[in-house]
C-alpha cells in the first residue's frame, strides 16, 4: 500500500522528498515509521535524512491525526480578537490540549501562528474550511456541526 | 595561487584553501570547535571568526568556510574579532558548562564571566557527530531532528537505528560529552582549572575514584589553589583557595602572548 503510493508519487514528483511525504501524509493522516523507512528506501536516502526533513516541518506528523482537524489561528490579529477563547472552548469540549487528538480519533486540535486572513480573525479552520469572526457561540455551533457529521466543502471560506 | 594578506603577512595561498588553512600554515592561532580536519567545514560554532576587508567596510566571517580570494585582507585577532568570539563562547558555555573543551577554551581566551543563565544541556549542536557519522563512518545513523528550540540530534524515531554500528565515533568527537568538566563554579559556570596547570587533572585520577573529578591529592602549597570534589567518599573534599575565585588572576598561567607573537601585525591594534 505505502509502497504503491510512494512509487507513484516519486515518479510524478521526480523523486523529490517533500511532495512524496505530503502525499503519504494526506493519504494516511500521518507518517508511520514504516512509511518513512519505505520512502528512504525508495528514494535512495538515509532514514535519518528523511526523518530530519519530516520532523522539521509541522505539516508532517508522526502520530495519527483525528478524522476532523480543527486549526485555530493564534496569530497577532486573531490573538487580540480573542482566539484564545476559541482554543479554550475547543480544548474544554474535546478534552484535549492543542496538538492533541481525542481518544476516539475524531478530532485533532492544532494552533498555528498565522493563516494570512487576519481581516476575518479570529479564524478557525475545520477540515480545510475557513471560519472567520469566531465568537465562542460560533465555535460551539461549528463543533456541533462537525459532530453531527455535516459535509464540509474543502478550502471554502465561510465568514 | 591567490595572494592574500593575513595579519600583515603577504601570502600566496593555493586556490581553494580557506582562511583557516592559511592561518594554520602560518601558525596563527584561530580557535575552532566545530571544525575537524577530517570532516567538511560547517561554520556553525562561529568561534573561528576573523575580520576581512579594509577601512570601514570590514566584516566578520567564519574562517573555516571562507575560501581565499585575490587581494583578501584578513585580520585574525582584532578587538572586534576577540569580542565576538568571547560572546559566542559565553553563549556556548551557558548552554553546556560541563564541557571541558569549552572550559579550557574559556580559560585560554581569558573569559572571566558568563552573563547568561546556564542551561546545563549536554549538546551544543556543533554537528561534529552528525558529520562524523556521515562522512567518516558512512553510516548516517544520526541526524538533526525538529527545529528551533526543539532541535536535537537523534536517531530516527529516537530508537536504535539499523544504520548504527555502535562504532562510538560520535562520542569520540563530541566536545561536550567526551571530556566532562564537573568542576564549574555554579555561580559563574566557569572552571578553567585544567588549563591553568593544576595537577593532577581530572582525567588523570578519575578512574581511581570512579568519578570524573578526582582532585584529591592536590598540592595546595605549590599552587595556592584548592579544588571541590562533589563525591562524598573523597576526604579532602573542599579546600577553599585563599580568598579567591577558582580562576584567580594572580595564580593562573599567563595567557598566550598574542600581541607580541611574530606575524601579529595588526592595523586596529589587538585588544
Amino acid at each position: 500500500m505505502v509502497s504503491t503510493i510512494i512509487e507513484d508519487a516519486a515518479v510524478r514528483h521526480h523523486g523529490l522528498l517533500i511532495p512524496v511525504l505530503q502525499e503519504i501524509q494526506e493519504h494516511y493522516g500521518y507518517l508511520s515509521e514504516e512509511a518513512v523507512k519505505e520512502v528512504a528506501n525508495k528514494l535512495g536516502m538515509k532514514i535519518s535524512d528523511v526523518y530530519g526533513v519530516a520532523s522539521f516541518y509541522t505539516a508532517f506528523s508522526f502520530t495519527p491525526k483525528g478524522k476532523h482537524i480543527i486549526t485555530v489561528c493564534n496569530g497577532t490579529a486573531c490573538h487580540v480578537r480573542g482566539a484564545s477563547r476559541a482554543v479554550d472552548i475547543l480544548s474544554e469540549e474535546l478534552g484535549i490540549k492543542p496538538g492533541g487528538t481525542t481518544p476516539d480519533m475524531q478530532f485533532t486540535l492544532e494552533t498555528v501562528a498565522c493563516l494570512g486572513c487576519c481581516a476575518i480573525g479570529p479564524v478557525v479552520v475545520a477540515d480545510g474550511k475557513y471560519h472567520g469572526n469566531m465568537t465562542p457561540a460560533k465555535v460551539e455551533k461549528l463543533l456541533l456541526n462537525l459532530r453531527k457529521g455535516e459535509s464540509i466543502e474543502k478550502d471554502k471560506i465561510c465568514v | 595561487m591567490t595572494h592574500i594578506t593575513i595579519d600583515g603577512i603577504d601570502f600566496d595561498a593555493s586556490k581553494g584553501s580557506t582562511i583557516l588553512d592559511v592561518a594554520k600554515f602560518l601558525g596563527l592561532e584561530i580557535p575552532t570547535l566545530c571544525y575537524d580536519e577530517g570532516l567538511s567545514a560547517w561554520g556553525g560554532c562561529r568561534l573561528c571568526l576573523v575580520e576581512i576587508g579594509t577601512g570601514k567596510r570590514t566584516r566578520l566571517v567564519s574562517s573555516c568556510t571562507y575560501p581565499v580570494e585575490e587581494g583578501l585582507v584578513v585580520r585574525t585577532a582584532t578587538k572586534r574579532v576577540i569580542d565576538a568570539r568571547k560572546m559566542v563562547l559565553e553563549l556556548l558555555i551557558a548552554q553546556c558548562p560541563t564541557s571541558k573543551t569549552l572550559q579550557d577554551m574559556a580559560a585560554k581566551m581569558g573569559l572571566d564571566k558568563v552573563r547568561f543563565k546556564p542551561k546545563w544541556e549536554d549538546c551544543i549542536y556543533c554537528g561534529l557527530c552528525v558529520r562524523m557519522c556521515e562522512e567518516q563512518m558512512n553510516a548516517k545513523a544520526i541526524g538533526f531532528a525538529n527545529r528551533g528550540e526543539k532541535l536535537k540530534i537523534t536517531t530516527p524515531f529516537n530508537i536504535n537505528s539499523e544504520d548504527c554500528r555502535k562504532c562510538g565515533a560520535c562520542i569520540y568527537i563530541c566536545p561536550a560529552c567526551t571530556l566532562r568538566c564537573d568542576g564549574p563554579n555554579p555561580e559563574n559556570v566557569l572552571c578553567g582549572r585544567c588549563y591553568n596547570d593544576l595537577q593532577p587533572t581530572c582525567l588523570d585520577v578519575s578512574d581511581d575514584y570512579n568519578c570524573w573529578m578526582g582532585l584529591k591529592y592536590l598540592n595546595v602549597e605549590s599552587t595556592g589553589f584548592g579544588a571541590v570534589c562533589p563525591s562524598p567518599h573523597i576526604e579532602a573534599s573542599f579546600i577553599t583557595p585563599p580568598n579567591s575565585s577558582r580562576r584567580s588572576k594572580s595564580s593562573s598561567l599567563p595567557l598566550p602572548d598574542i600581541q607580541n607573537a611574530p606575524g601579529y601585525g595588526c592595523e586596529n591594534g589587538v585588544r
